[in-house]
């Protein structure tokens, strides 16, 4: 059973709520089911009640954004502002959300459970808040508190370890290392390297496997430049379509041009989108679902969830070009929008065409030195440079490979998730394998539109490793994660390929050892061969809807 | 089993008053553009400049340096909206 406990707190000017339009709000310590109590602040609007109630969990500070809970309460809903375990005015260590989810520890759900019993509440529970305070909401929603009768997470994961910390098996560096060292937490680390593999640790934080518990209406919003694209589709996707009563079909989804510190911006990396970028046309569903959802009746906010697409994404295009095609809003019922998967395979002398390659045993070959690593160049990151931005610098090293398209006749559209199928040796047990797309501008820029990265020892799977032996070819499929984007007629299209990406990601040192020591331990360097034949076809696969599957060349 | 909790907020709120540029301290979301620019993206103090927390050393907590522009209304990142008062 939760409870409250008196606090006695100093009067801190830090704590003090400078916006003041209602009440003061109160501060509770909520004690959770191991007896660790967390600081939580109650905004009650004027009148009795009870209140449905907004809840945000934040590592950043309760009294974060009184202002947005001031006017909150004016529009009759009570806000509950907590500071999850350890951090702030709660007790308790820092768990790093693997204490938010379905897991011995349940914060979240216990939360809930306790706004539930107070007299204030009516029981009707909507969470809200982008970036970490959407993270405590993926991983609550997978308890089925059956209080939360709705979800706004904004650029979030519901998938800690595999959209996180890790990505194709790769520890994600700078997000990790700079977001724990910011947080204070870097003991966490530790933990990480005690489950350098997707284990039971993880369970509660990586939600995937727990779609059908989730009960919520859910609103979703990323950015296909976001540290967490992946995990706010996959959210979507997992909820609408698998989800349990309440929540499959009750999904709505945004995606827009935008990286994680430009959200609901138009300037993006070394781009910038037209000023549509900045919004989808139907842009009130926070409102309209709220309202819906905790049975607000608010006059001023007629519409019903079933006004606003299920799927609201933005088409980027060639931003130089006013008369490109893209740069425009899609509405959609589903996500992803049905395409073809068209394969752009590998050619000799650095060729990218749908043609099925000869039988002529042609391969490229680099090394790389984990000594020199290549930088990163933005992308999807968090708290270093990110969004689209020139790649030439990366691809004109050495140990960088690079195939391309001839210049497109017509503009070609990607929409969907991409994966690259690349044919691969090496002569030590293990190393990543980086791949960059790229829109090739026709001054030259070589713009990122998505990448991915795979530890190959890890042949796709999160939890073992298998090293590779001398002379062994396997078949490396790396997730690029998602885009919607319309090559404009005129450019090209390029994939580059590596095994370093620093530091966006950890430095493999080719040993084959476990994380950390894949990444500490002895270092040598690894003469990687990538093969594209008739016989090893590798290639990547972009999703285009105005393509007809039967007219793709599969090349088996 | 419960208990509410008074803060008493009052007469120290009215010393730190919003007006009163330099005083408020509020620890707010903040955007970040690498680890040393940042500003505040909603609240009062929308659209402010804001001072790295070097004791905290967190990029996404920010020390405001003053209340001026408390009465200008929020920024909140993303549409306007009834709900949140920035519509």
């Amino acid at each position: 059973m939760m409870r409250a406990r008196i606090l006695a707190l100093a009067l801190l000017p830090a704590m003090l709520a400078c916006p003041s339009s209602g009440r003061e709000p109160t501060t509770h310590m909520v004690e959770m089911r191991d007896g660790v109590a967390l600081a939580t602040d109650v905004y009650l609007p004027a009148g009795e009640g009870p209140f449905p109630v907004i809840l945000w969990r934040t590592p950043y500070d309760k009294a974060g954004d009184q202002w947005t809970a001031q006017a909150l309460t004016e529009n009759g809903i009570a806000v509950v502002a907590q500071d999850t375990r350890g951090r702030f005015d709660s007790e308790g260590r820092d768990l790093v959300f693997t204490s938010d989810g379905d897991g011995p520890l349940a914060d979240g759900y216990d939360t809930m459970a306790w706004i539930a019993e107070q007299p204030w509440s009516n029981g009707k529970i909507g969470t809200s808040g982008e970036s970490a305070l959407g993270i405590t909401q993926y991983m609550a929603a997978s308890a089925g508190a059956p209080w939360q009768v709705m979800l706004d997470a904004q650029f979030a994961t519901p998938n800690l370890y595999s959209d996180a910390f890790f990505q194709g098996g790769v520890r994600r560096h700078s997000l990790t290392e700079r977001w724990l060292e910011a947080q204070g937490s870097l003991d966490f680390l530790d933990d990480i390297a005690a489950h350098p593999f997707l284990d039971d640790f993880w369970d509660p934080a990586e939600t995937r496997d727990q779609w059908a518990m989730v009960t919520t209406p859910g609103y979703h919003v990323g950015g296909w430049y976001d540290a967490f694209a992946q995990g706010n589709l996959d959210a979507f996707m997992g909820y609408q379509y698998e989800g349990g009563p309440g929540a499959a079909g009750n999904q709505k989804l945004v995606m827009g041009p935008w990286h994680h510190d430009a959200t609901w911006q138009s300037e993006q990396g070394e781009l910038t989108f037209p000023d549509n970028a900045v919004a989808p046309p139907i842009d009130n569903a926070f409102d309209v679902m709220f309202n819906h959802w905790l049975e607000l009746g608010h006059p001023e906010i007629p519409e019903h969830p079933d006004d606003i697409p299920n799927v609201q994404y933005y088409v980027m295009g060639d931003v130089d070009d006013p008369d490109a095609p893209g740069n425009l809003w899609r509405a959609a019922d589903d996500w992803p929008p049905p395409a073809a998967g068209v394969r752009w395979h590998l050619q000799p002398q650095g060729g990218l065409s749908e043609s099925c390659p000869g039988n002529d045993g042609d391969t490229t070959r680099y090394r790389f030195d984990p000594a020199d690593p290549a930088p990163t160049r933005c992308g999807n990151n968090l708290l270093i440079e990110s969004g689209p931005c020139d790649q030439r610098e990366v691809e004109a090293r050495e140990d960088v490979v690079v195939f391309e398209t001839p210049e497109l006749g017509a503009p070609m559209e990607i929409t969907g998730h991409i994966y690259a199928h690349i044919y691969v040796e090496i002569d030590q047990p293990d190393t990543d394998l980086m791949v960059r797309l790229t829109d090739v501008y026709p001054d030259g820029r070589s713009m990122l539109i998505s990448d991915g990265a795979l530890r190959l020892a890890t042949r796709g799977s999160p939890t073992d490793l298998m090293p590779l032996s001398p002379g062994e070819i396997i078949e490396a499929e790396v997730d690029l994660w998602s885009t919607s984007i319309i090559l404009n007629a005129g450019h090209r299209l390029r994939i580059s390929l590596t095994s370093s990406n620093w530091p966006r990601f950890a430095v493999n040192h080719n040993n084959g050892l476990p994380y950390p020591d894949s990444n500490t331990g002895p270092s040598t360097p690894v003469n990687v061969t990538l093969h594209h034949d008739a016989e090893y076809p590798s290639y990547i696969e972009l999703p285009d809807p105005s393509r007809d599957p039967a007219g793709v060349n599969l090349c088996l | 089993m419960s208990a509410l909790v008074g803060l008493g907020l009052g007469a120290s709120t009215a010393a730190l008053a919003c007006d009163a540029p330099g005083q408020c301290r509020g620890v707010i979301d903040v955007r970040c553009d690498g680890l040393d620019d940042c500003w505040c993206n909603s609240g009062p103090f929308a659209g402010d400049s804001c001072i790295y927390d070097l004791e905290s050393n967190a990029p996404e907590v920010c020390e405001v340096k003053c209340c001026e522009g408390a009465t200008a209304g929020p920024s909140v990142p993303g549409p306007p909206s009834i709900l949140r008062g920035t519509k």
